[in-house]
């Protein structure tokens, strides 16, 4: 009578057992249904779209690198206007790289000219916020708060923290190698200004609160250290771990992957706010960048560069 | 053998731009009693202009000369790395190609070597081929140009301008 007692007790234990890592283990699959191209083989709308930023009512704003511009698009992908040209004056561009929305202007990063350009949001020149180095990649983290990261140099691995007049509000470091471009790294951030890191030769995804704690690592594709080449003197990476990082309106963080991936530079791993691996989902062209806007349409590259894709994100808990 | 071929394809169409490009500015040339001017091609790797300092350096270049040089005497080959390009790829090539020139206000043509003809330049990047003022006088140079080189070819255009 006891045998079976004992019996039964066990059984119970193990179907609450089963149970409740059943219903722990749901796991999340990602699929994309196509909604907006923007730009196609035959138009001049975009040659080369490098940085974007969609504001709160689906405007978007491209930086193009192969004709120096920045470009607003309505909603449905009307080019609304385009402001910039060749050049290091005012409004002009050498190499247009990272545009963030602030407030209510539109900030710009070139990767051969110091500092941030700033534009309204009809993409009228306002001012330059002056920075001592060129940058990297660039954020907005908070209502007075712009992150970034400098081109230093060796010894580099520097987030910095300014305001809107390029005041420094606070830096912290990531990454203290002494090996050239090992420091290189896409950067987001969330509601809270908490700083997403994901390293671009580096097997590292990180997460850094704004006074430089870091709260998680990790190592997603196992890569112990990157291939290199010898260009003149310096001995450089060249295939990279991971190419970008954004966050959906959530709070997951969607990390896409490059020369490592599975499918290179297509694959997204995304990741709890904690730092948890959740599922990874394909884009179904390779890109070097990712964004997800307010309504969590994400977008991506198309046909090389030309085209902007947009894509609904659709979530699935099986 | 197949080595050799692409070898001798390439030194026919290499024969043929030279010949297109006599024609085109030769005519009235050698009715002045000139038969021989310095002529340019351009043979431009697209990746290669990434690169801010080669892409400023070309850039530069193709302002320094002379817009009737660049119009008249000057022809662009777009070389191509990539094998077996299908439509759609040759598709973005071209629309790229034609931010490019429309940024940089390039008015020299330019063709697409499809079929890698050119490929024995590729290794030293965007460069360009000077056609002196003697038939012998055949220079390649690549981008960026070092201030000697460039000083080199522009007084050689120069000069025979004059």
């Amino acid at each position: 009578m006891r045998k079976v007692h004992w019996l039964s007790f066990f059984f119970v234990f193990f179907l609450l057992f089963t149970l409740s890592t059943a219903s722990s283990a749901k796991s999340l699959r990602i699929s994309l249904r196509e909604e907006m191209t923007l730009g196609h083989l035959d138009d001049d709308l975009i040659y080369m779209w490098v940085g974007i930023a969609v504001d709160e009512s689906g405007h978007i704003y491209l930086t193009d690198t192969l004709d120096y511009s920045l470009k607003k698009f309505s909603p449905a992908g009307r080019l609304v206007k385009k402001a910039g040209g060749r050049g290091q004056g005012p409004g002009e561009f050498m190499a247009p790289r990272e545009v963030q929305i602030f407030q209510n202007y539109v900030l710009v990063t070139d990767q051969n000219i110091r500092g941030i350009q700033v534009f309204d949001r009809d993409l009228n020149f306002i001012k330059r916020i002056p920075f001592s180095h060129l940058i990297l990649d660039m954020r907005v983290c908070g209502p007075q708060a712009i992150a970034l990261i400098p081109i230093v140099g060796v010894g580099a691995g520097r987030l910095k923290i300014i305001d809107f007049d390029g005041q420094e509000v606070t830096e912290f470091f990531y990454e203290k190698t002494k090996k050239m471009m090992l420091d290189f790294a896409s950067i987001c951030s969330d509601k809270e200004g908490n700083i997403y890191l994901v390293f671009t030769f580096q097997d590292r995804i990180e997460k850094y609160n704004l006074q430089g704690k870091k709260l998680w690592t990790n190592r997603l594709l196992k890569v112990k250290s990157v291939s290199k080449e010898k260009i003149n003197r310096f001995e450089v990476p060249t295939r990279v771990v991971y190419k970008d990082v954004t966050l959906d309106p959530v709070g997951r963080v969607f990390v896409l992957g490059g020369h490592y991936s599975k499918h290179q530079s297509r694959d997204i791993y995304v990741l709890d706010a904690q730092g948890r691996y959740l599922t990874t989902f394909t884009l179904p062209e390779e890109s070097h960048a990712i964004y997800i806007d307010q309504q969590g349409f994400l977008y991506s590259r198309g046909n090389d560069g030309v085209s902007l894709r947009k894509f609904k994100i659709i979530y699935q808990v099986d | 053998m197949v080595a050799k071929i692409k070898s001798i394809k390439s030194k026919m169409l290499f024969f043929l731009l030279i010949t297109l490009l006599v024609v085109r500015g030769g005519v009235a040339e050698a009715s002045a009693g000139v038969a021989y001017q310095p002529r340019l091609i351009m043979l431009i790797d697209l990746n290669d202009l990434m690169c801010f300092n080669c892409l400023m350096a070309f850039s530069r270049f193709c302002q320094s000369l002379p817009p009737s040089f660049l119009q008249e005497k000057t022809l662009g080959i777009l070389m191509v790395k990539e094998k077996n390009l299908d439509y759609h790829r040759l598709q973005i090539i071209k629309k790229k190609l034609r931010g490019f020139r429309q940024s940089h206000q390039i008015e020299f043509p330019i063709w697409i070597d499809l079929h890698g003809l050119f490929n024995s330049f590729s290794s030293r990047g965007t460069s360009l081929v000077l056609m002196g003022k003697s038939m012998a006088d055949c220079r390649c140079y690549s981008f960026p140009l070092l201030p000697h080189q460039e000083s080199e070819i522009l007084e050689e255009i120069f000069l025979e301008r004059e």
